[in-house]
């Protein structure tokens, strides 16, 4: 059947960059451990069954290069195992302890699938999770993306050079990963400015996503609304998020992730059970915290010690029937598009990856039931990825985005504020040393010492402007480590910086940061140089 | 290469930022000589902070503050104007010292939505019960 129109699914995969081998266990690698096997593997997995059932998934992916790094760091992999194998100890005891009541047991029985499946799954690639990506890529079920290097709020960067590094080294990082050039750029939690536009056309970058105000309320009104492309005056392709499919997914209390059957995150083993029951599963300092096991429903506006428990049927039901009723919805928007504008929309829908699975458990059930529906129910509307929707659709009209945001109140406010705003000085400095020093030692014939220190420093001065960091603040979760980070990487810069000036490079500290902060293997510290200057 | 590139990297540095339609963020950082003159009184220890439009120079806000707060928000001029921000220092005599002026940026337009966001589910899930 023709299509009516287009949906176009972004899944952002991120995690700011967290590694640690000076300690056997630290508290915050745990989100990545929970990332892969909540949402990565399951997502994985998901793709892969569609295309066995003959079904093109046909959508986006977007993986932030810390991301991209972690799925490929040894030492994270080592412990990735371990968590899968103890959790697996855990869900062993807990099968037995739960053996007589049917509703907690059939619970458990489900967590064991998806811990076997991870291990099940890491052990046919090797451990190398990047692999499946690649290949579904390759392949033509999916199209993969980049975002900014470190995930950086790029508009909250004062100096083009630091805007281009940012852009450059992710670029690097997707053609090192993917053994192909990347033609579309996420922008971190759609922050977009006009000076973004240069850095994009320079780094080979074909697209970008921004929100929908970007382009609703841009200088001259578009007349397709955001149901098409557009083009920058240079050349990028905009595609717009359509809010009304967005709020439908995204929000906890309109949305569906919300509903009575679905599980409920925040109610967890780790604070549940016996202390000494649960005690060797605790990080060493002996304190409780979530273990991914939870047995319990949203149930509704009651407290966490009144919510039922989880009925993975009824909640399999729950998202049979939010898939249906979000394409109904799609059909008639598409309807009411085409008859109000005359043309095929393409609905854009951008999401965090971590969404599905992690936050709202059943989200890849619910992604599967879309994508197979539309197949099964042979209806008129059909996934495209932006370079298929690129390609066959008209010349996109010209159109200048306007600065915003997806964040809450649409521009920086999230990133921007009291509550962590004192990052910004030290961030700015020690960006600006880093453009100083990399003016002044550019076209130096720099011995290998000297080279690696700039190097890391280049990488340090990448990982201070994680967006990450600000936005812990900004909520008060994990506020000290965020603050920690911030600080160590701009000691850590702002020490090699001077270390090079002064001729006296403590090799052994700088082996130290290399092995710890060991991202974007490839990164050269003349990133950060000013393009004017060569 | 020029003379300045020859020099360490300095510390009086000023920059502007956009927070939204309503507000931009001035931070700045100042090295020893500077910092010791405020300490010593030779500055008065108010800074002036300007905002001035940078197609016509005019002056869009001015506002005084600490000089050791090292920040400070303003309401940007027009929207969709290009405005940089200037701090100066006063010194015994009553004369003003320009002592940083920052990067230039672009003030942004505001959405007749009225600055409501239509969701940011990282946050939206952090505050559900946390």
């Amino acid at each position: 059947m023709s299509s009516k129109g287009s949906l176009l699914f972004l899944l952002h995969a991120h995690l700011p960059y967290v590694n640690h081998p000076e300690h056997a266990d630290f508290l915050e690698e745990n989100w990545f451990f929970e990332g892969v096997v909540e949402t990565y593997i399951p997502l994985i997995s998901m793709l892969e069954s569609l295309v066995k059932d003959g079904i093109r998934p046909g959508i986006a992916v977007s993986i932030s290069p810390t991301l991209g790094a972690m799925l490929e760091n040894e030492t994270l992999e080592g412990k990735l195992a371990r968590y899968i194998k103890t959790r697996l100890e855990l869900i062993d005891k807990e099968l037995v302890r739960v053996e007589n009541d049917p509703a907690l047991l059939k619970i458990v029985r489900l967590y064991a699938r998806l811990y076997e499946e991870a291990a099940g799954i890491i052990h046919t690639y090797s451990g190398d999770l990047i692999t499946p990506l690649k290949q579904l890529q390759h392949a033509g079920h999916i199209e993969i993306l980049t975002t900014s290097a470190t995930h950086s709020i790029l508009p909250l960067l004062a100096r083009p050079e630091a805007l281009r590094a940012q852009v450059a080294a992710a670029a690097d990082d997707y053609m090192d990963r993917f053994n192909t050039k990347a033609a579309g750029f996420w922008l971190p939690e759609c922050a977009y400015d006009p000076r973004l536009q240069t850095w994009l056309k320079l780094s080979g970058f074909e697209y970008i996503f921004t929100e929908s105000h970007a382009v609703e309320f841009s200088e001259a009104a578009p007349r397709n609304g955001v149901y098409s492309a557009y083009r920058t005056p240079n050349g990028i392709n905009v595609f717009a998020r359509d809010a009304e499919s967005s709020k439908e997914v995204w929000s906890a209390k309109f949305g569906y992730p919300g509903d009575p059957a679905y599980r409920e995150f925040y109610r967890d083993l780790g604070y549940d059970a016996d202390y000494d029951y649960i005690k060797p599963y605790l990080s060493e300092d002996g304190k409780r915290r979530p273990l991914g096991l939870k047995y319990h429903r949203i149930t509704g506006d009651v407290d966490l010690a009144g919510k039922l428990i989880y009925d993975p049927d009824e909640a399999q039901r729950a998202a049979e029937r939010h898939a249906a009723d979000f394409l109904e919805r799609r059909m008639r928007q598409v309807e009411e598009i085409h008859s109000s504008k005359g043309i095929k929309p393409v609905i854009v829908g951008c999401y965090d990856a971590e969404l599905f699975g992690h936050w709202w458990f059943e989200g890849p059930t619910f992604l599967e039931c879309v994508l197979r529906k539309i197949r099964q129910d042979r209806l008129p509307l059909q996934f495209v990825t932006p370079s298929e929707y690129l390609n066959s659709a008209q010349e996109p009209p010209e159109l200048n985005p306007q600065i915003s945001s997806w964040g809450e109140k649409g521009y920086f406010d999230p990133w921007l504020n009291e509550k962590n705003d004192f990052v910004y000085p030290e961030v700015l400095a020690v960006t600006d040393k880093m453009i100083e020093t990399a003016n002044r030692f550019r076209n130096h014939d720099l011995s290998l010492l000297a080279a690696r220190a700039l190097n890391q420093a280049a990488r340090e001065v990448l990982l201070a402007q994680s967006s990450d960091w600000p936005f812990l603040l900004y909520i008060g979760s994990h506020a000290q480590y965020a603050a920690a980070r911030v600080e160590g990487h701009v000691a850590g810069a702002a020490r090699l910086l001077a270390e090079v000036l002064e001729k006296k490079i403590d090799e052994k500290a700088l082996a130290g940061l290399e092995k710890k902060n060991n991202i974007f293997p490839r990164l050269d510290f003349r990133l950060f140089a000013s393009v004017s200057k060569f | 290469m020029t003379d300045e590139l020859n020099l360490p990297p300095s510390s009086d540095k000023a920059w502007l930022l956009v927070k939204s339609p309503a507000a931009v963020f001035v931070c700045w950082t100042l090295g020893r000589a500077k910092t010791e003159a405020f300490k010593t009184a030779s500055y008065a220890p108010n800074v002036l902070v300007r905002l001035v439009s940078c197609e016509d120079k005019t002056l869009a806000v001015e506002a005084e503050v600490r000089w050791d707060a090292g920040k400070i928000y303003l309401k940007p001029p027009a929207e969709g104007r290009i405005c940089s921000a200037a701090v100066y220092a006063r010194k015994k005599d009553g004369g003003q010292e320009k002592l940083l002026e920052s990067n230039a940026v672009a003030a942004p337009v505001s959405s007749p939505l009225g600055g409501v966001s239509s969701g940011y589910s990282s946050a939206e899930f952090f505050r559900r019960l946390g």
